[in-house]
């Protein structure tokens, strides 16, 4: 009995991950004065759609294999290339654009650092984690950069609400549903899994494994620095120290979500419903009065015991199956090596 | 028979391979014709691998021609090789543990179908074909989104040579296909082998031990330390001759 809902709760995780999200809402509203309010879901579902477009990325790539510590900082680096080029007269769009092929070539460079000088991930974006934030701190020397121009039609895009919603929101809807799609309906998808599974195995079968691992980068930079252009939505200013630590947060949320860090098996889904999760435990803990510092405490426990989670899973699992196979009345995987 | 005996399958000559200061293969001629079962013999080192590698396009060799299919061909990748029609199972593993049996068995050859501007995968004509494939070997499975990890070696190991047949190889290339497995499951997979050549298929069988393949090649060709030092026919030989050959290497025979 328990086996089998173990088993039903690892196929349909978005449901479970959904349930933990009402049951938060329905715990904080009732402890926290003011939570149930429509601009606290606002807030939510905005912060919650800035997460979540970074873990999409983020899913795709540790599923490959690999791991960018530096999305943080891309985010703020390509907030950064944004405001510095309206500033200077370029429209928002084309700015934007900008920023988006410099996310897209950091992933680039990582891809390519990764894969052919054989240097792991973890190192090499640990390294774009301090670079691109401490150039934009050097150039700014700290100070926050404001935003100069007119309003454009694509900020405006990017900014706002329709009803409850933030407009940021439907973005990361459509990006959520064209990434699943990619990943578990297309060729590459299926490469994604396999490279992250077994790379020489999926190589001596014909995929090319380093072409989709630096595409994965790429993916992962190109989507942090949307959301730090789509930062500028909803604030006029930059501060160098914005968004500090929000690997953190992805990284939680992907693990949270089943996806293994060793690679090679995920739902992207179950992450970015986590990514939401999170937040609202965040801004629940903010209204109900703890302190800030106390969400790390928070984010690093679950992160711990997702890990240790996911480990029972995945044993649980291999026995479940077994388990079916060896008895009820059907015979599953019967073969002629079995039986003689 | 004049035509074929004048294009064969596979035609290797003057093969050279050098990692650094190891000569790992050289000069070696070989080849293999239709419906026919070689048997690649040697010990350890001796160059067995390196040389069907080589024909998988992960190595390039530094120097030699081969023909497949009477055209000369280097393949530059394993993707090309599977393209043109040979497939290899290996020693060791052949899925990937992680991912589902329909998902295993369609890497790099996924089917797709097209929706307006794209393609995406057709899951259930490939869950489909994964589950009949089985089937004809004997492995029954509920669904083909179970995990291949519940599958034991032997099992595996059938799966990938379905999937490499089922992909219209030509020339399977079975390396060390029986030495992790049980006695049973080695007599299985022998008696699947036999029945390849009835299909069209060419393999190569390399392996250690000759009593593995001895029943079920037509021919040997042996190397060691990267020099192919015997070619004969299973009627001219025997087993004993044969590990015998192997064993005293180079320097005796000759």
């Amino acid at each position: 009995m328990v086996k089998k809902k173990i088993l039903w709760a690892i196929g349909h995780g978005e449901i479970v991950f959904l349930f933990l999200f009402l049951l938060f809402y329905v715990i904080f509203s009732n402890i926290a004065t003011g939570f149930s309010s429509s601009g606290i879901l606002h807030l939510i579902l905005l912060v919650g759609a800035e997460l979540g477009i970074i873990t999409i990325g983020m899913s795709l790539l540790i599923i490959s294999g690999e791991i960018d510590l530096s999305v943080a900082s891309v985010f703020v680096f390509s907030t950064f290339i944004t405001l510095t080029a309206t500033n200077r007269g370029v429209p928002f769009a084309l700015a934007a654009l900008i920023a988006l092929s410099c996310g897209c070539l950091i992933g680039l460079l990582n891809g390519c650092l990764t894969v052919k000088l054989r240097i792991p991930s973890f190192i090499v974006t640990l390294g774009g984690l301090l670079l691109w934030r401490a150039i934009v701190a050097g150039i700014t020397s700290g100070e926050p950069t404001f935003y100069e121009r007119e309003p454009s039609l694509f900020l405006s895009s990017l900014s706002g609400q329709v009803g409850l919603v933030p407009k940021l929101f439907f973005w990361f809807v459509g990006l959520a549903v064209i990434f699943s799609i990619v990943l578990t309906r297309t060729k590459f998808g299926n490469w994604v899994f396999a490279v992250g599974g077994d790379k020489e195995t999926a190589r001596a079968l014909g995929v090319r494994a380093d072409r989709v691992k630096i595409a994965c980068f790429m993916i992962t930079s190109t989507l942090a620095a949307f959301a730090g252009v789509a930062y500028l939505g909803h604030s006029s200013y930059l501060d160098p120290v914005v968004a500090t630590g929000i690997e953190l947060e992805v990284i939680a949320s992907v693990v949270m979500g089943g996806i293994l860090l060793s690679g090679g098996t995920g739902n992207l889904i179950n992450a970015i419903v986590c990514a939401f999760v999170l937040k609202e435990i965040q801004i629940g803990m903010g209204v109900y009065g703890i302190p800030v510092v106390y969400y790390k405490v928070v984010i690093g426990a679950l992160l711990v015991i997702s890990v240790i989670g996911n480990r029972q899973i995945i044993q649980r699992m291999t026995k479940a199956m077994a388990g079916i196979r060896n008895s009820g009345k059907t015979t599953e995987v019967v073969s002629s090596f079995d039986e003689d | 028979m004049l035509a074929q005996e004048k294009m064969s399958l596979l035609k290797i000559r003057g093969l050279t391979k050098t990692f650094g200061e190891v000569i790992a293969l050289k000069d070696i001629d070989l080849d293999v014709d239709y419906n026919e079962v070689v048997g690649l013999l040697g010990d350890n080192g001796a160059g067995k691998s390196t040389l069907v590698r080589i024909l998988m396009g992960v190595y390039a060799p530094d120097k030699g021609e081969i023909s497949f299919l009477g055209r000369k061909t280097r393949f530059r990748s394993p993707d090309e090789a599977r393209a043109a029609g040979i497939e290899i199972v290996y020693q060791g593993s052949n899925l990937i543990g992680t991912m589902s049996i329909w998902r295993n068995f369609f890497i790099g050859k996924e089917e797709t179908k097209r929706y307006g501007f794209f393609s995406l995968l057709d899951v259930p004509s490939m869950k489909k074909k994964a589950l009949a494939s089985l089937e004809e070997i004997g492995i029954e499975m509920r669904s083909a989104d179970e995990g291949v990890s519940i599958l034991s070696g032997g099992q595996q190991q059938s799966v990938a040579i379905t999937r490499a047949l089922y992909f219209d190889a030509k020339l399977l290339i079975l390396d060390e296909p029986t030495t992790a497995l049980s006695v049973r499951e080695t007599a299985k997979v022998l008696d699947f082998v036999k029945g390849l050549k009835g299909r069209g298929i060419s393999v190569i069988f390399i392996t250690h031990n000759i009593y593995h393949v001895f029943d079920v090649a037509d021919r040997f060709e042996i190397l060691d330390h990267g020099i192919k030092i015997c070619s004969l026919n299973k009627k001219d030989s025997s087993a004993e001759e044969i590990t015998n050959i192997i064993r005293v290497g180079y320097n005796k025979k000759r």
